[in-house]
């Protein structure tokens, strides 16, 4: 079964625990199989819990992929040399795309 | 004298903040001074009042209501805030000389580093933080190191700016490279000289390396990536034309929703606009 650790804002109903939340002093808050309601992301917050980890649907949510094309990198290629590991620098990749032309402001 | 210690005696002989900025720290870390006596103090010295209203009333800080008095400004933003406007209005006034025979203009770097305050100030509102005061300040002064070396060696900082440009690297790392030291230690140096506070240096000190030997914050995490922002988007120009990956830690340490830098894009261009207006032009 594939999981996936999401951010706690992310939580959609319907989706089911695949490790129980503990607070700090390992004390089981909810159980692993526990299907998500709307409302819970208001109580895991309050707890301060930040990421939980849930059943994935597929293998490809697993591990998405972030990497760019050969094409899109070699536009980069005077600035960047990497290759995005997670979405939030494929985000910083796409504002690079759209900053590569503009002039320095 | 090797080049370090010409540095370091340099920072050492820089004249300390403006007596004014003394006064209010001194007040404002007394409970018991009334807002009236900071607004007075502040008041004395008009220029700076004025300038604090403008940038206390611009969208970056996302007050409604039109801020009319030193009064209001810390009713409505707090002291921690409108004493960081007062030291960041200074030491842009104090490093804002004009020229740009070094190769790194001190407007360019300046205008980087206001875009990263804001930057940081927006990232750190989206990812929830709760005490947001102190990210554009921190943003503003994360590369005051860089001034210290155009001021004080600009002979031998042209030559690191060149050698970036030529070996295609980070501006840091020519910097290690030509002068033994980097513009985070340097900078480290200048804010401990001007007393700032403990997490302002370890912001400007671990700004690349995100961990600090006490682990890390969501001060420097937001600063980090904010610093890499700043770069992607072209605002201001801060020694090479680079995009160095984020630590990874960085990411780990704060919580960014999927599409939440892409959403900020529009904010941070109109906020960045008024903030170079009012700080560098007027």
């Amino acid at each position: 079964m594939a999981t996936r650790v999401i951010n706690v804002s992310e939580i959609e109903s319907g989706m089911e625990l695949t490790e129980p939340v503990k607070n700090r002093n390992g004390q089981v808050l909810l159980g692993s199989g526990l299907i998500l309601e709307e409302k819970h992301k208001l109580i895991l917050k309050t707890w301060g819990i930040k990421k939980i980890s849930i059943k994935s649907e597929s293998e490809e949510t697993a591990s998405p992929n972030y990497e760019l094309s050969e094409e899109g990198m070699s536009i980069l290629k005077n600035r960047i040399n990497w290759q995005p590991r997670n979405y939030q620098e494929s985000e910083l990749i796409e504002l690079a795309l759209i900053f590569n032309d503009s002039e320095t402001i | 004298m090797n080049l370090i210690d010409k540095i370091l005696s340099s920072i050492n002989s820089l004249p300390t903040l403006p007596t004014i900025f003394a006064q209010l720290s001194e007040a404002m870390d007394d409970e018991y001074v009334a807002n009236q006596r900071i607004a007075q103090l502040i008041s004395s010295d008009q220029a700076s009042a004025f300038k604090i209203l403008k940038v206390a009333n611009s969208p970056l800080f996302g007050v409604q209501k039109k801020i009319e008095s030193i009064n209001q400004a810390l009713l409505f933003l707090g002291h921690t805030e409108v004493k960081n406007i007062l030291l960041a209005l200074s030491i842009v006034k104090k490093f804002n000389t004009k020229g740009d025979s070094h190769g790194l203009r001190h407007i360019d770097l300046w205008a980087h580093s206001i875009a990263t305050g804001i930057i940081s100030r927006n990232l750190a509102l989206i990812s929830g933080q709760q005490k947001v005061d102190n990210y554009f300040l921190t943003g503003i002064l994360h590369d005051i190191g860089k001034l210290i070396f155009i001021e004080f060696i600009p002979k031998e900082y042209l030559e690191a700016v060149k050698f970036a440009g030529n070996e295609k690297i980070l501006i840091q790392d020519a910097e290690k490279e030509i002068l033994k030291i980097d513009h985070a230690q340097a900078g480290q140096r200048f804010a401990e000289k001007w007393k700032m506070p403990q997490y302002i240096q370890e912001a400007i000190q671990y700004h690349h390396i995100v961990q600090t030997p006490r682990g890390t914050n969501h001060l420097i995490s937001i600063l980090h990536i904010s610093n890499i922002i700043a770069r992607i988007m072209r605002l201001g120009y801060s020694g090479d034309n680079l995009v160095p990956q984020p630590n990874i830690v960085a990411w780990d340490d704060i919580e960014i929703n999927r599409g939440d830098i892409i959403s900020l894009k529009e904010k941070i261009l109109s906020d960045y606009k008024i903030a170079v207006h009012t700080l560098l032009i007027d």
